[in-house]
């Protein structure tokens, strides 16, 4: 199509510059014509790159069909959802009309004349607050065997889980307690104190806190910092009651202090 | 020179490639919007507006919506989040729950299939559950409200005070005005809420003391039953002394 057109346009070009030529010939003086004729040149090679860039473009945009075809079967996919969308919107609102209606799980008589209504009942209704299955004890033993093992990284997955699923859990002291430890015996001590910080802020007076502290004092010594190694021991002996972290952050003190 | 200035142009307009798209509103029934009721449309556009007298609504890209009213008094939201920057007793409806508010800004976020966010910010807005009973959304305060659940209630949770950093990016997609105008906006809202928290205890504990009070009317009533109990017990056992003893 563009070349057809292109091609229309060259003739159309040259006749009417053959016009102009043959019109000016008799008329004009030389120099005049071959203006004319330089013009005529320069439109040429003007009109020949313009279809050679046409040419070009449909030479590299042959799939431009399947892209309409593509974008419309989008488009048709899309008002689908959208139609989808309404019915299940307006089946949802008939089954809470109904369920508001239908009289509370527990009046219902268990019966074998009411054993539908009730069935009907529950696949109706949401569970009245039901608590989530906690599986946080689970995933915490197998944190646990993997540490065990020193595959250091994939417990601290296991723990992360823990500490982002729920929240609520039990475990989630131990689970900081042993992240903390597993990059601490990864030697990434960074992460490490980001854990032993957020243990201390959020549980002060456990004594796995009082632990982690203890590896709080020993990266400090690690680095070279023992005054802030032997505060921190000291810390731990006077805040926490459980003797048997006050005898190791005592043993670390002493420790502290032969160096 | 000019003729040729002027073939070089039409050259060049005969080359340039002119695309029509399309409409791109998206609607049942067809371009059903602002002709028939009702009407469900999707915004596919960045963001959607109504002004009509008094009532301003926005929506934003993705949100589905049922004009259920030739007054534009009955909306319906499907999904995504709509905010009524103006919308003094019209009701917007979602599948658990229907909101009317006064003149004033509110947002109903209906993110989820199971759970619509009704946020207030400037309004005096009223929900109705599907199960009938009624609350109040103080203002600059939200709440979620779900399905029924096997008490025949409707589930939803505490009123709260609207988390502002989070609501502040769901504003802007939608805020029509400059940058700055949001910016004093949001600035006026931050001094308005700064005592949110100590509200939200006070509603506490007025729920609370409600609880209470409910408890103790509870505790009093069958009190009253059995005092009542008591002196009909007394009564009639005067009544047989007396009939027994005193012939």
């Amino acid at each position: 199509m563009g070349f057809g057109c292109d091609f229309g346009l060259v003739l159309f070009l040259i006749l009417r510059s053959s016009q102009f030529f043959h019109g000016i010939a008799d008329k004009q003086p030389m120099k005049r014509v071959s203006n004319s004729l330089f013009v005529i040149v320069c439109l040429s090679i003007t009109v020949g790159l313009l279809w050679g860039y046409n040419e070009f473009t449909n030479y590299f945009n042959q799939g431009k069909e399947y892209q309409v075809q593509v974008h419309q079967l989008r488009e048709q996919i899309e008002k689908e959802e959208f139609k989808n969308t309404l019915l299940q919107n307006q089946l949802t609102d008939f089954k809470q009309s109904v369920a508001a209606v239908l009289p509370p799980n527990s009046e219902i008589r268990n019966d074998v004349a009411s054993y539908e209504m009730k069935n009907f009942a529950s696949a109706l209704r949401v569970p009245a607050s039901e608590a989530q299955l906690d599986l946080s004890g689970i995933i915490f033993e197998k944190g646990k065997k993997l540490f065990k093992e020193q595959k250091y990284d994939k417990s601290i997955k296991e723990f992360r889980r823990i500490l982002d699923e729920y929240p609520l859990s039990r475990f989630k002291v131990e689970s900081h307690f042993f992240m903390a430890e597993a990059f601490f015996l990864q030697k990434d001590y960074k992460s490490s104190l980001d854990l032993i910080d957020q243990m201390l802020q959020q549980y002060p007076d456990n004594d796995l806190t009082g632990f982690v502290m203890l590896r709080m004092g020993q990266i400090s010594e690690l680095n070279n910092r023992l005054e802030e190694a032997s505060e921190v021991y000291k810390t731990v002996q006077t805040h926490f009651k459980n003797e048997q972290l006050r005898a190791q952050a005592h043993k670390l003190s002493e420790g502290v202090q032969v160096e | 020179m000019r003729k040729l200035a002027h073939l070089l142009l039409f050259i060049a307009a005969f080359q340039m490639e002119v695309r029509v798209r399309a409409s791109e509103s998206m609607s049942f029934p067809e371009n059903c919007l602002g002709k028939t009721v009702p009407c469900s449309f999707k915004v596919t556009t960045d963001k959607w507006s109504f002004e009509s007298g008094n009532i301003k609504l926005n929506a934003g890209q993705g949100a589905i919506l049922i004009a259920q009213d030739e007054k534009s008094k009955e909306w319906k939201l499907v999904s995504g989040t709509l905010w009524a920057q103006n919308a003094p007793s019209v009701k917007i409806k979602t599948v658990n729950a229907v909101a009317e508010g006064s003149s004033g800004q509110y947002w109903v976020l209906a993110e989820s299939d199971d759970r619509v966010v009704f946020r207030n910010i400037t309004s005096k807005l009223v929900l109705t559950f599907k199960d009938q009973t009624k609350l109040e959304v103080p203002r600059g305060f939200e709440v979620w409200v779900g399905g029924i659940n096997s008490q025949a209630k409707t589930e939803h949770g505490m009123v709260e005070p609207i988390n502002l950093k989070q609501h502040l990016k769901a504003w802007y997609e939608l805020y029509p005005g400059s940058r700055t105008q949001f910016v004093s906006e949001v600035q006026d809202l931050k001094d308005q809420w700064a005592d949110l928290i100590e509200q939200s205890g006070d509603i506490y504990k007025k729920v609370a003391e409600r609880k209470l009070a409910a408890l103790d009317e509870k505790k009093r009533q069958l009190m009253e039953i059995k005092r009542k109990q008591e002196e009909e017990r007394q009564r009639i056992r005067n009544e047989f002394h007396k009939r027994v003893f005193d012939q």
